[in-house]
């Protein structure tokens, strides 16, 4: 009996999924390692290329971060349209194409004369890029692997943090050997790797795309705005379970990037020197990658539904980040150290599990919007938190209230998701599907399938 | 009279009176002013006087307590510590120099000028005929200051504390306070008003080299001071270790030292083991020099000749020290093979999978249930009862 419970809990929302994890579905997971390392590990590598930028077209430090805030503002603005692509056309072509404008973006780069220039490449252009990949890599990755799908999901997104150990030296030498326009347009070349890892995904049949399309008046522009936004997956902005889920993670997008941004200042104005500093956020950008993996491996075991572990781990990342001001009030550094330690370990435990709890609450086949528009969504959370906390550690003179704020505001989030419904029961509710009488019959048939030790049911017929 | 006679008389009577009418008597526009020096310091004084003629001025000098008996000095005297030197424009402006100063050269010197026709007439009385000014010269015995020798920083005495000393032996009158200064400028915290000062440098690195001087003040002396020179070989404290840039950019390579006395640099280029002074047969090498800094500077790199290891050294009496920098020219075509290089096996990579996938599973391009993004939109129909079916048995 428990042996197929995660089984039947896994593909309770699932449609047709393959049996096994294949190889295949493992070759998809290295390619989200890739792509996403290209993607977020080289936005968080281009502090070298700033320096240089600044030097050269003399302007100002933050004229300068514009570049990286325009490049991860498309990336997510472009996410949905990204995801409606995916739906529309080919999952393959979209990645490719997204490879292909990445690295274009970076080429030019490479030829620019002023900074409008840069920001319309590196920012733009890339960003866009960058938007029609992340989504539909994550998305494939959570429909395509089954049982083990928070492990695939912690082992792709720790390269940001592996990478970011190799890139930071390589682009430093880059940058040295070739100039920053050489270095740029090499980078442009790795990026091209996108291309290579969009090859990876199947190929969509092509006798699936006119099911898409209800009905035959394709000309009419009502049943184009129907098919735009059933690309877009707009009605799940109408499903409570969603938006609930959204708020939650917009929520926890506020406070969760504020340690990362003010950590290292935080501890300098402690009296902390640069080295130990340095030091702390190392030290959780290391257990960070340590959370991804191991809360991904914990997670598939299946002993808790995936949405009590991550509430666990936000729960606790908000502890945390609001403990780390009170552990350094004391001077000692070693509690600083062990609670960014704690901290970081949550923290990425928590970015495994986000969008592996996705598929739960909207069911597989909508993942693909479904990610988009969480992605669109919770980039506004990250565009007021980090201004917000610069604001209160003005206001009050300390890090403080910035981080108890922070750690508020991931708190607030676990308890937004804990109004999902079905939250306290103790297996996965079917998840839902769309509205037709053929998914009626099967959504039957899962319930049947049902472990129960959720509340009796007449319809669930007892379990097996 | 006559009418033409009166006219005459006037006329007659006006050009004697002309003279006396124009002539302007001596005065002085600046004065000498008294001072007290030193044994073996300079003085000077001077004067400046208008009047038309312009006057002439003398310089005489008496004793003190001795008004009576003035004598004039003229350029060279007392063993040529005198000169004198003047000028007649519009005004009269003289210098009296006095140096090596001696006890015996303390008195009173005076200005006299005079622009009197008559001022060289002996039976003229000199007070009406020349105006004087007065300055009163008082020379003091120099305080002996017994001063510690110069110092010389070395690798072998560096980490030891290192002490200046000054003992003020004969003093002739009494002292007020004493404090130290480095090249110029006093030293917080060591004003004393002992007579014996010492300063007390702990951990002696190259920066710690300068001139230093130990300065005491009396109340009614000028100061007395003595110098001890801390002698160091520079020390170059910073320069670039590497210069990268493009092909037809400026490079500028810099060394800063610390160090007292002040190196001459130079700068060479470094091949394999053996130096070679720079060529600038091209005209595209700059050297600019300051104390404790240079900087080389390279105007339109050129990727053949110039890329290569350039060494600035720093030598003073005491020894030279010298510190590399690596040159390295960018060729604007260098960073296309890495790229073309990427692409080439990104091309291979898209190939390798697309054939794989090809040749493994070329029917699964329709097979559907192999498919599990994609999403069933569609109402139902039977046909998909099958699927359903078999999904289950592969559960």
């Amino acid at each position: 009996m428990t042996s197929s419970e995660p089984k039947a809990k896994k593909s309770g929302g699932g449609g047709s999924e393959a049996a096994e994890d294949g190889d295949w579905s493992w070759a998809l997971v290295g390619a989200l390692f890739v792509s996403t390392s290209l993607v977020f590990g080289l936005m968080r590598s281009l502090g070298v290329f700033f320096v240089e930028f600044v030097q050269y077209f003399e302007a100002s430090a933050q004229a300068i971060s514009w570049i990286s805030s325009t490049g991860l503002a498309a990336q997510q603005f472009f996410s949905p349209l990204g995801a409606a692509l995916c739906n529309a056309y080919d999952t393959r072509v979209v990645v490719m194409t997204g490879g292909v404008l990445a690295a274009l973006g970076f080429i030019l780069a490479s030829q620019a004369t002023c900074l409008v220039h840069l920001y319309l490449t590196m920012g733009l252009t890339s960003g866009f890029g960058w938007g029609l990949v992340f989504t539909p890599m994550v998305a494939t990755v959570v429909a395509n692997v089954t049982r083990r799908r928070t492990l695939a999901l912690g082992l792709g997104f720790s390269s940001i943090g592996i990478v970011s150990f190799v890139f930071n030296p390589l682009f430093q030498f880059l940058v040295e050997t070739y100039g920053w326009r050489g270095a740029l347009l090499i980078l442009g070349g790795l990026s091209l790797n996108i291309v290579a890892c969009g090859a990876l995904i199947r190929p969509k049949p092509r006798s699936k795309a006119p099911e898409k399309v209800d009905s035959e008046k394709s000309s009419s522009s009502s049943s184009l705005l129907r098919r735009l936004s059933s690309y877009l997956e707009l009605p799940l902005l109408l499903e409570r379970p969603y938006l609930t889920y959204t708020a939650a993670v917009t929520l926890l997008n506020v406070g969760y990037f504020v340690p990362y941004f003010h950590l290292v200042a935080h501890s300098r104005q402690v009296g902390f020197s640069e080295y130990e500093a340095a030091f702390v956020m190392s030290a959780a950008g290391a257990s960070d990658i340590l959370g991804r993996v191991a809360s991904g491996w914990f997670s598939d075991l299946g002993h808790f539904r995936l949405i009590h572990l991550l509430s666990l781990w936000t729960a606790l990342a908000g502890l945390f980040i609001m403990l780390l001001p009170i552990s350094s009030l004391s001077g000692s550094y070693s509690m600083l150290v062990v609670i960014s330690l704690l901290y970081g370990f949550c923290s990425g435990a928590l970015t495994s599990l986000v969008f592996a709890v996705v598929p739960m609450i909207v069911g597989v086949e909508r993942v693909m919007g479904a990610i988009g528009l969480l992605q669109l969504i919770e980039s506004g959370a990250g565009l007021l938190g980090t201004p917000l906390s610069g604001l209160l550690k003005d206001v009050t003179g300390t890090y403080t209230a910035s981080f108890l704020v922070a750690g508020g505001f991931v708190v607030l989030g676990t308890l937004a998701m804990t109004t999902l419904p079905h939250y306290f029961s103790c297996s996965d509710p079917p998840a839902p599907r769309r509205r037709s009488h053929r998914d009626k019959d099967k959504s039957l048939h899962l319930e049947l399938e049902q472990i129960n030790c959720a509340p009796p049911d007449p319809s669930h017929g007892g379990g097996q | 009279m006559h009418p033409n006679a009166a006219m005459l008389a006037m006329l007659l009577l006006g050009n004697l009176a002309v003279p006396f009418a124009s002539a302007q008597n001596a005065g002085f526009v600046k004065s000498p002013m008294s001072e007290t020096k030193l044994t073996g310091d300079t003085f000077e004084l001077y004067c400046d006087v208008v009047g038309n003629p312009t006057p002439e001025i003398q310089w005489w000098y008496a004793e003190i307590n001795r008004a009576d008996s003035f004598k004039q000095l003229w350029d060279g005297a007392r063993k040529r510590r005198v000169s004198i030197n003047t000028a007649y424009g519009t005004n009269g402006v003289s210098v009296l120099g006095i140096t090596r100063l001696t006890l015996e050269d303390s008195g009173t010197y005076e200005c006299r000028a005079s622009n009197d026709p008559r001022r060289n007439d002996r039976r003229q009385n000199p007070a009406i005929t020349w105006i004087r000014a007065q300055a009163t010269i008082s020379v003091l015995q120099k305080p002996k200051i017994d001063a510690s020798d110069q110092i010389i920083l070395s690798a072998d005495t560096s980490g030891k504390p290192v002490t200046l000393q000054c003992n003020l032996t004969t003093a002739h009158t009494p002292h007020k306070e004493s404090f130290w200064m480095k090249n110029g400028r006093e030293i917080t915290n060591t004003r004393t008003d002992q007579m014996n000062t010492s300063h007390r440098i702990i951990k002696p690195r190259a920066d710690v080299s300068g001139e230093y001087m130990c300065v005491f003040t009396f109340d009614m002396a000028p100061n007395a001071n003595a110098t001890i020179e801390v002698k160091a070989k520079p020390d170059i404290t910073g320069h670039k270790r590497s210069e990268n840039k493009n092909e037809g950019e400026n490079a500028t390579m810099y060394c800063k030292s610390v160090g007292y006395p002040h190196p001459t640099w130079t700068w060479r280029k470094v091949d394999g083991t053996s130096y070679m002074e720079i060529d600038n047969s091209t005209g595209r090498f700059f050297i600019y020099n300051r104390d404790n800094y240079t900087e080389l500077y390279i105007l339109n790199l050129d990727i053949e000749t110039d890329p290569g290891i350039y060494e600035c050294n720093a030598t003073n009496v005491i020894g030279n020290t010298a510190e590399t920098t690596i040159l390295r020219v960018r060729s604007h075509l260098a960073p296309l093979w890495p790229f073309l290089g990427v692409l080439a096996e990104i091309i291979i990579l898209v190939v390798i999978i697309v054939v794989y996938e090809k040749r493994k599973r070329p029917d699964d391009i329709i097979i559907e249930d192999d498919e599990p993004v994609a999403p069933m939109k569609t109402n139902s129909t039977n046909n998909h009862k099958d699927k359903n079916i078999r999904q289950r048995n592969t559960k």
